[in-house]
C-alpha cells in the first residue's frame, strides 16, 4: 500500500466516500461457537473480530487471586488476517495488547464474585484492516455478556485519527499506517468511564477535546447496537 | 421517582431502578457513584413487591455450585481433619438423578471433619478414602467450596477396593465388602449407592441414567 496524495477530497469526503465523522457499517452477532460459553463476531467494514470466553473456572495457583477473579485475554491474529502471512506466533505487539485489553476490561467485570477461579478471554482477529484492538474490545465485552459474566457495563471502541488536519473517527488500514494521529479509546458510556486510551502522534489541546468528544458520540452508538443485538439474542434463546 | 422501562429485557450496564426504590436482588449491583441500581447480567427483571426487591434473572446459568446445591466430586486427598475434593458437576437427585450442569475442569472443594454427619470414628479414611466418588451439599459458595456430608443421602455412592481394586458393594450402613477377594471397608455410606437410578462410570466419571 502507498501512501496516497490526499487523505480528504474537495467534497470533504474520506479514501472510502465516507464523512469524517462516519465510521464503517459495523455488524454484530453473539452467540456464534457453541463450544464456548459465550462469543461474538464483530465486524468494522473490512475488520471482523471473533471473541470467545470460557469461564470462570478453576485458575492455576499461580495466577489465582484471594479475593476475585482473575482475567486472562489472549489477542491474537490470525496467519491470514493480514495482506501477507502473519508469522502465527504471538509477538511482541499482540503481548501487549492483550495486556492492555486486559486492563480494559478488568473495571468492567465484576471479578470478586468468584474469588480464585479465571476467566480466559480470546480474542482472534480474522481480518484485519485498521482498528483491531477497539473492534477486539467491543467483541470481548459482548462475548462476556453473553457467558454470562457479571458485568458492570457494555464497553465499546473506537480509534479517533488526524489525517490532513482534520478529525476522522474509525480509522482504516492507510489511514492507520499513514496518519497524523491514532487514538485509539475503549469506555463505558453508561458509567462514564473510560478504560483503554492511547495516543499515536500528536494532537493539540483543542483537537483532543475534539477527538474525545467525538470518540464517545460514536461510543454511545455502538454500546446501542451492542444491547440491541444482546437483546435480540435473549428473544430469539426465549422463543427455543 | 420511578423509572418506567422501556423493555423488561436489560443488559448489563442498564439502570433498572434507584437505590431508594428497591433492595438490590441476584444480578443487580448498586452503582455507588450515582446511586442508580444497574443489571449485571443480560436478562429479564423480577420484581419481588413484598420484599421490595429487585432481581434480574439470566437465561444463561454459569456453571458454578451454588449454596445448598448437590454436587458429585471424587476425594483427592484426606488429611487429619479435613478432606479435599474435586467437584466435577452440580447434579439434581429428584425427580431422578441427572447432571444439572457438568463442569469443564473441576473445580476444589473441602469437607471439614465438623461437616461430616458421624460422631464416632477414629480416622476420616473411616468415612471415605482418596479416589471415591461420594454426593455432598454446598454450604458456601466461593471458592474453594465448603462441602457437607450431613444428612443420609450424603456420601459414598461409589468405592474400589483398597487391596484389589474391584469396585465394592455395600453390605450394610457404614460398609462396604469386595466381590473379588472379601475384603471389607469402613466408610459413610449414600443412601443412594445402591439405587438403581445412579448409575457412575469411573472410567468417563459420568452418571448414566438408566
Amino acid at each position: 500500500m502507498a501512501r496516497p496524495q490526499r487523505f480528504i477530497d474537495d467534497e470533504g469526503k474520506r479514501l472510502d466516500g465516507r464523512k469524517p465523522d462516519e465510521i464503517r457499517p459495523v455488524k454484530m452477532q453473539v452467540g456464534v461457537l457453541s463450544n464456548a460459553d459465550g462469543s461474538a463476531l464483530v465486524e468494522y467494514g473490512l475488520t471482523k473480530v471473533l471473541a470467545a470466553v470460557y469461564g470462570p473456572k478453576e485458575s492455576q495457583k499461580s495466577i489465582s487471586l484471594p479475593d476475585r477473579a482473575s482475567l486472562r485475554v489472549r489477542y491474537h491474529m490470525a496467519p491470514f488476517s493480514t495482506e501477507e502471512r502473519k508469522n502465527p506466533a504471538p509477538s511482541r505487539r499482540e503481548v501487549e495488547l492483550s495486556k492492555v485489553l486486559r486492563e480494559s476490561l478488568e473495571p468492567i467485570v465484576i471479578t470478586d464474585y468468584f474469588p480464585r477461579t479465571s476467566i480466559d478471554i480470546f480474542i482472534e482477529v480474522l481480518q484485519s484492516d485498521g482498528g483491531t484492538r477497539t473492534v477486539g474490545a467491543t467483541a470481548a465485552s459482548l462475548a462476556l455478556a453473553d457467558a454470562g459474566i457479571p458485568m458492570k457495563a457494555l464497553v465499546a471502541g473506537v480509534a479517533i485519527g488526524k489525517v490532513d488536519n482534520v478529525l476522522i473517527v474509525d480509522l482504516n488500514e492507510v489511514e492507520d499506517m499513514y496518519g497524523d494521529a491514532d487514538m485509539p479509546i475503549v469506555a463505558a458510556p453508561d458509567l462514564g468511564q473510560i478504560t483503554l486510551y492511547q495516543l499515536n502522534g500528536v494532537l493539540s489541546k483543542e483537537e483532543f477535546h475534539n477527538a474525545i468528544d467525538m470518540a464517545m458520540k460514536v461510543i454511545n452508538k455502538l454500546v446501542d447496537i451492542e444491547k440491541e443485538t444482546l437483546r435480540n439474542s435473549y428473544k430469539e434463546a426465549g422463543e427455543e | 421517582m420511578s423509572f418506567s422501562l422501556k423493555n423488561d429485557v436489560v443488559v448489563p450496564g442498564e439502570i433498572v431502578a434507584q437505590q431508594e426504590e428497591f433492595v438490590e436482588g441476584e444480578g443487580v449491583y448498586v452503582d455507588q457513584e450515582t446511586g442508580f441500581l444497574r443489571s449485571a447480567f443480560l436478562g429479564k427483571i423480577a420484581i419481588d413487591l413484598n420484599n421490595k426487591m429487585i432481581s434480574v434473572n439470566t437465561h444463561k446459568k454459569l456453571k458454578l455450585p451454588k449454596k445448598n446445591s448437590i454436587v458429585l466430586c471424587s476425594v483427592s486427598s484426606v488429611k487429619e481433619n479435613i478432606i479435599f475434593v474435586d467437584i466435577f458437576g452440580v447434579i439434581v437427585l429428584y425427580p431422578r438423578p441427572k447432571w444439572e450442569h457438568e463442569f469443564s475442569s473441576p473445580l476444589s472443594g473441602a469437607i471439614l471433619s465438623n461437616q461430616i454427619g458421624i460422631d464416632k470414628y477414629n480416622d476420616l479414611t473411616e468415612i471415605v478414602k482418596p479416589g471415591d466418588i461420594i454426593l455432598a451439599k454446598v454450604i458456601s459458595s466461593t471458592n474453594p467450596f465448603n462441602l457437607s456430608l450431613k444428612g443420609p443421602q450424603f456420601g459414598v455412592i461409589y468405592s474400589m477396593c483398597s487391596k484389589c481394586g474391584e469396585v465394592m458393594t455395600p453390605i450394610n450402613n457404614d460398609q462396604l465388602k469386595c466381590p473379588k477377594c472379601g475384603n471389607v471397608e469402613k466408610r459413610k455410606i449414600s443412601n443412594l449407592a445402591t439405587s438403581k437410578l445412579l448409575k457412575i462410570d469411573m472410567k468417563k466419571t459420568i452418571m448414566i441414567p438408566p
